[in-house]
């Protein structure tokens, strides 16, 4: 009975291997998942007030990003951004929202969840951008990052930009 | 016979009330199936040559399941990564390895074709999964379970598929312990069994 039961996992590894093969959704055998359970505290800007949008933990922004259906938002100055940002994320910069916002908001669906993030929990951008998507823009599922780029980049997590050292493009 | 019955038949409730927005064609499809013969086995009138009908409708339910998983490797790699309880490196090798091995399984558990070895490796699995649903409840863990379909969107109550869990458990020792094997493709174990 458990020799019929090897052959049977041999027989599913070799069909997983033909399918993997053939599979427009293939996967390679081993793949990048990021571990940040350690030391991860919730972190709120001094301006947070009930009511405003959710935060997120590293986990679980990390969690949203593998997901791939969430929008990332990155509330820094241009320059910052281009400098190295979060993998992905679009630049809206708080302090120039209105020059940024008419090529930006072609990119996002009104029904996306979109994830602001600034460069760490003493920055207030993030919250800044997140209250006036909602106030004032009509998104009513977007979530603040606090722990921002830099425990992102802390963390060496998959990021873009001109940054050297834990580049990961 | 009786308390499978009753387990059956609230379990075929419980799982039409739950998840049928979710997921109607699983869920009637399950649901149908469970409170019929849960009903049957209240009653006391299922021999125990009628066993057949379980594996039919266990192995159906892992046939089906392991489709989207086997077409969406990808997404179900997530939602395994989601329940963080697998070394990362490994993650992939099981999003890969574990619908192949409910799909082969399933066709044999449907087909009597060493059954009991299939029903031992489903037996394994329902216990992995029990383990993995039951660490997450406890954990509080806000999951999409990847039970039946790779989309993260639908979330159910973690406590309904923990429970169905358990009833197909019993009803797989049951199989694994029938003394006849009726409308069996055969292999000797089935015969001697």
């Amino acid at each position: 009975m458990i020799k019929r039961a090897l052959i049977i996992i041999i027989l599913a590894v070799i069909l997983a291997g033909l399918n993997n093969l053939v599979n427009p959704n293939k996967i390679d055998w081993v793949g990048y998942w990021p571990n940040v359970t350690d030391s991860d505290t919730t972190w709120f800007s001094p301006s947070y007030e009930e009511g405003d949008p959710p935060t997120l933990l590293l986990q679980q922004a990390l969690d949203r990003y593998i997901d791939g259906s969430y929008v990332f938002l990155d509330a820094r100055e241009p320059i910052e951004y281009q400098e190295g940002h979060i993998k992905g994320a679009i630049n809206l910069s708080y302090d120039y929202f209105d020059e940024q916002w008419d090529s930006v908001k072609t990119l996002i669906p009104k029904d996306t969840t979109i994830v602001t993030y600034c460069s760490g929990s003493e920055c207030e951008a993030s919250l800044y951008l997140a209250r006036l998507l909602v106030e004032d823009y009509g998104f009513t599922h977007v979530e603040i990052f606090f722990g921002g780029w830099r425990l992102w980049d802390k963390h060496k997590l998959p990021i873009e930009g001109h940054y050297g050292s834990g580049d990961e493009e | 016979m009786r308390i499978l019955g009753i387990l059956l038949l609230i379990s075929g409730i419980d799982y039409f009330v739950s998840f049928l927005p979710a997921n109607p064609l699983g869920s009637m499809a399950f649901a149908i199936g469970a409170i019929v013969l849960g009903a049957w086995g209240v009653v006391g009138l299922m021999p125990d040559k009628y066993v057949f009908i379980f594996r039919l409708v266990i192995g159906g339910m892992f046939v089906y399941a392991s489709i989207d998983k086997i077409v969406h490797p990808d997404q179900f790699a997530k939602i395994i990564y989601y329940y963080k309880m697998m070394p990362g490196d490994l993650i992939n090798f099981f999003a890969l390895i574990l619908p192949l091995v409910e799909l082969i399984t399933g066709v044999f558990l449907i087909a009597g074709f060493w059954e009991k070895s299939a029903g031992l490796l489903i037996t394994a699995l329902l216990l992995i999964f029990l383990v993995a649903l039951t660490s997450a409840y406890v954990r509080g863990i806000d999951i999409s379970c990847g039970c039946f379909s790779t989309t993260t969107k639908v979330k159910g109550e973690v406590l309904s598929y923990i429970f169905r869990d358990i009833v197909l458990i019993v009803t797989m020792g049951m199989i694994l312990f029938a003394r006849e094997s009726f409308m069996s493709l055969g292999g000797r174990s089935a015969r001697n069994a």
